[in-house]
């Protein structure tokens, strides 16, 4: 199970969803009282909550990602948008 | 803003999200996550949290909710709603109302607000709430109403880490609040449209048959035709016909009744038909209503064919009803039944049902779409992939499914037992929390359960793999690509335009390994495993030979992909026109057998594999391509391939480092598989001699362990085993796959040819 899964599993479902306009974002939902801040390096997420920690790559296999990732978290509902 | 209601796809269903589309939240000035109010229909509000819209609705203006939030907001699919940013303040504290009959020890004021939190409530709603596998919900997914009391502060709140949840001492039952949104029908059944997984497109052309016309019927006045009056669900037992009609009903609100086939026969003259009547009558009085006929064929058989006068009278009845000089307004109905041809043909016309809904057998995405709904409300442990299920449960319909996480409920459910009390009347909360389904509970669930349509042919896949199987690389090659490439490499077969291949003869020397191939095919395919044993096919009755046939290659079809293993299959398909001693029960298997294999209704994903000692009896027909398409020669295993074999059948054996048994293989000349097993066997046997004659029954289970089988056993072994092949037998086979070679390659034998004409 490499560590995308498993944050999916952990963390409930990571929709990841593919625009026309070649952009790309991915979402999760953390559940809203959760405290939770989340970065990016690279093209690692990293989300941190109150005593845990998960990465998980924003590509999730081989293709390199282009362009700048964003990542925000608002009321559980974690965010990482990825620019064309 | 107005935005139009969808449904929000399984998996983000029941964690109160909605999906917004992207040009109307950055309208709005959304973010991911806010906090949004749906204003419903007659001041009824939902509150969700804002999640990113899907690719295929951008720009469409849509806001995709699950059925908890459109029955809270009341809306269905399809209406507008008012979606506007809310100001929601998190709340201080909470206090909750359990239902009158739910005895809870503990302080179950974490447990809630664990499941709550994230939650946005107001005072006056009920909550339903899952309590894992409380007492209340023996069922998975049962759902507790809790209700909302009080607030602290007041209006929408939503609940969070540090909010305090209170237990109120009084009962849900005796609090005064408002009625919770939607104005139920008692009798409308509580399912919506996330509810049925994997059956989307069959959802769409229902809903398009039945919610428009009550809509807006001004649609179809403006096209000058009459709405669509019934739908009929056809398909096999468990695939969610019932379940489909129930969410339907539930979703456009209307006023939904049921008839029970069996329920209106009434032992009087002519009450059965004044009993459908009376509920169309009812239906028409509350039109828009909805008509639900479920096990239609048991009201409405075929006229010619049924035995009764009554149910003659009940379907013309229904026809008159559903047809007649009356016109029936707004009524639909849908009649659901798993066997559509015992229906009177006259219902299966437009007018009556206008359209036929096959509902099949769900496939790797719809079960998984079924798996999330049946787990929403199941404590999972985290590393259950649900995908990894999905894949592994061919022919599993919905009901299979549902059993399979019940199944694995009730383990978790029996690994806690011994710590419940069943003599108290209350459980602890603790306990109740600890409850947690794992894999293993899924896994032995599994085990237990087959596929509803198999059950009557299932038989445990046996544990052989492809290394049990010593030497034969081509042999295993070959099927390899005949049954686990189609499967596995789909994309492969459609881009070069291949069909897969319908079947395989796997022929040879009696021992060499056919039965065992086969084996290793039924567990490496990951297909269902269907094994028929030639003679018991046969029946005394005339016809019933053929027809187990037909039923063994129908309950291939509807588990597909199936593997169909004929073993012996000389047995039942011997050459036509030799004799007719039997009365030709024979050749009519033998043809029923062709045109299953090749007939006007396609096989899809089910290959057949034969096994033969005598390929040269077996009908030729069944040999060309596009039926028995591959033949394999299973032959006499050469040295290197004996030297394969010593190594399966000695492998978990205790062998002195003497034994050489590059030399035990060259010595084997014409041994076949079944006889270096023996070889094997024999071998030990005579160690295991040596071994008890030496020493007193007292001291075997100490000196057990230092037994080894030496060469020298093995060369007693060779003395008594023998090949079970003659030179001759060999040469007829060779033989035979030569002649079969050259009829693959299209060049006719004569003697074939000669003896077909005999």
């Amino acid at each position: 199970m490499n560590s995308r899964e498993q944050f999916r599993e952990q963390e409930g479902p990571v929709s990841r969803m593919e625009y026309d306009d070649g952009s790309m974002v991915l979402a999760a939902d953390v559940g809203a009282d959760r405290e939770a801040t989340v970065d990016v390096v690279g093209d690692t997420v990293i989300v941190v909550t109150d005593d845990d920690q998960y990465e998980f790559e924003l590509s999730g296999d081989e293709t390199e990602t282009e362009g700048d990732a964003q990542a925000f978290m608002k009321n559980g509902v974690l965010t990482v948008e990825v620019e064309a | 803003m107005k935005l139009t209601v969808k449904p929000l796809k399984q998996k983000d269903a029941g964690r109160g999200l909605a999906a917004i589309d992207r040009a109307a939240m950055s309208e709005m000035g959304l973010e991911n996550g806010d906090y949004i109010v749906i204003d419903g229909h007659e001041g009824s509000r939902a509150v969700a949290r804002v999640w990113p819209g899907y690719p295929e609705d951008e720009g469409r203006g849509v806001v995709r909710i699950d059925g908890q939030l459109r029955q809270e907001a009341n809306v269905g699919i399809d209406d507008t709603v008012e979606v506007e940013d809310a100001d929601v303040q998190p709340a201080t504290s909470v206090t909750v109302a359990l239902p009158q009959n739910l005895r809870v020890r503990g302080n179950v004021g974490p447990h809630i607000r664990n499941k709550l939190s994230g939650q946005a409530v107001t005072k006056g709603q009920t909550v339903p709430f899952s309590l894992g596998l409380g007492p209340l919900s023996s069922m998975s997914g049962q759902q507790i109403p809790l209700k909302i009391a009080d607030t602290d502060p007041e209006g929408t709140v939503v609940v969070t880490d540090s909010t305090d949840i209170e237990v109120s001492e009084k009962p849900a039952e005796q609090i005064a609040g408002e009625a919770p949104g939607g104005g139920n029908h008692a009798d409308t059944p509580n399912i919506t449209y996330e509810d049925i997984g994997g059956l989307d497109d069959e959802l769409e052309q229902v809903r398009e048959m039945i919610e428009l016309p009550m809509r807006h019927p001004e649609l179809f006045q403006q096209l000058g035709i009459e709405p669509p009056k019934g739908v009929l669900l056809h398909g096999p037992p468990g695939t969610g016909k019932t379940l489909m009609a129930k969410a339907v009903a539930n979703e456009i609100d209307a006023y939904f009744t049921n008839i029970s086939g069996p329920e209106i026969m009434s032992k009087y003259y002519g009450e059965s038909e004044e009993q459908l009547r009376e509920v169309f009558e009812e239906a028409e009085e509350n039109a828009p209503a909805i008509v639900f006929i479920d096990e239609i064929d048991s009201i409405a058989p075929k006229r010619g064919e049924t035995s009764g006068d009554v149910e003659r009278r009940v379907v013309a009845q229904l026809l008159s009803l559903m047809d007649g000089l009356e016109s029936r307004k707004e009524v639909v109905v849908i009649g659901a039944t798993n066997r559509v041809d015992a229906i009177d043909p006259a219902l299966r016309r437009g007018g009556r049902f206008d359209r036929e809904i096959e509902i099949g057998v769900p496939d790797k995405e719809g079960r998984k779409e079924i798996l999330q709904v049946h787990t929403r409300g199941m404590p999972l442990v985290d590393e259950i992939d649900l995908d990894e299920y999905a894949e592994s449960t061919h022919g599993f319909v919905g009901a299979d499914l549902e059993s399979l996480t019940k199944e694995s409920a009730m383990n978790a459910l029996r690994r806690i037992r011994p710590e419940l009390d069943l003599e108290s009347d209350e459980i602890d909360a603790e306990i109740l929390e600890r409850l947690k389904v794992t894999e293993a509970d899924l896994k032995d669930a599994l085990k237990g359960i087959t596929p509803s349509a198999m059950r009557e042919v299932f038989v445990e896949v046996p544990d052989i793999t492809w290394n049990d199987v010593g030497g034969l690389e081509d042999t295993k090659e070959r099927l390899r690509e005949t049954i686990q490439w189609p499967l596995e490499y789909p994309e492969v077969f459609e881009t070069m335009d291949m069909a897969s291949p319908k079947g395989v003869l796997m022929y040879g020397p009696p021992g060499t390994g056919k039965t065992l191939l086969a084996k290793a095919v039924a567990n490496e395919a990951q297909s269902n495993f269907i094994s028929v044993k030639g003679p018991e096919l046969l029946n005394k009755y005339v016809g019933e030979s053929e027809k187990g046939v037909r039923e063994v290659f129908e309950k291939a079809r509807a588990n597909a992909p199936t593997v169909v293993f004929f073993d012996e299959i000389d047995a039942i398909a011997g050459e036509r026109g030799r004799n007719s001693s039997d009365s030709g029960v024979g050749e009519r298997v033998v043809s029923q057998l062709l045109t299953e294999l090749d007939g006007i209704e396609s096989l899809e994903d089910v290959v057949v594999i034969a096994t033969s000692n005598r390929p040269d009896l077996i009908d030729s027909a069944l040999l060309r391509p596009g039926r028995l398409d591959r033949h394999v020669h299973v032959p006499v295993p050469d040295e290197e391939a004996r030297r394969a074999i010593l190594e399966v059948h000695t492998r978990n054996k205790p062998l002195a480092d003497d034994v050489d048994l590059d030399k035990v293989a060259r010595k084997t000349e014409g041994f076949v598989g079944a006889d270096i097993e023996a070889l094997a066997r024999e071998a030990s046997m005579a160690a295991s001699r040596e071994f008890i004659n030496s020493v007193s029954p007292e001291e075997v289970d100490e000196s057990v362990g230092n037994v080894r089988v030496t060469m020298d056993h093995f060369e007693d072994a060779l003395d008594q085993v023998g090949a079970s092949v003659t030179e001759e037998t060999r040469e007829r086979y060779d033989e035979i796959e030569e002649q079969f070679d050259k009829r693959d390659a299209g060049v006719e034998e004569e003697e074939t040819v000669s003896r077909t004409f005999q």
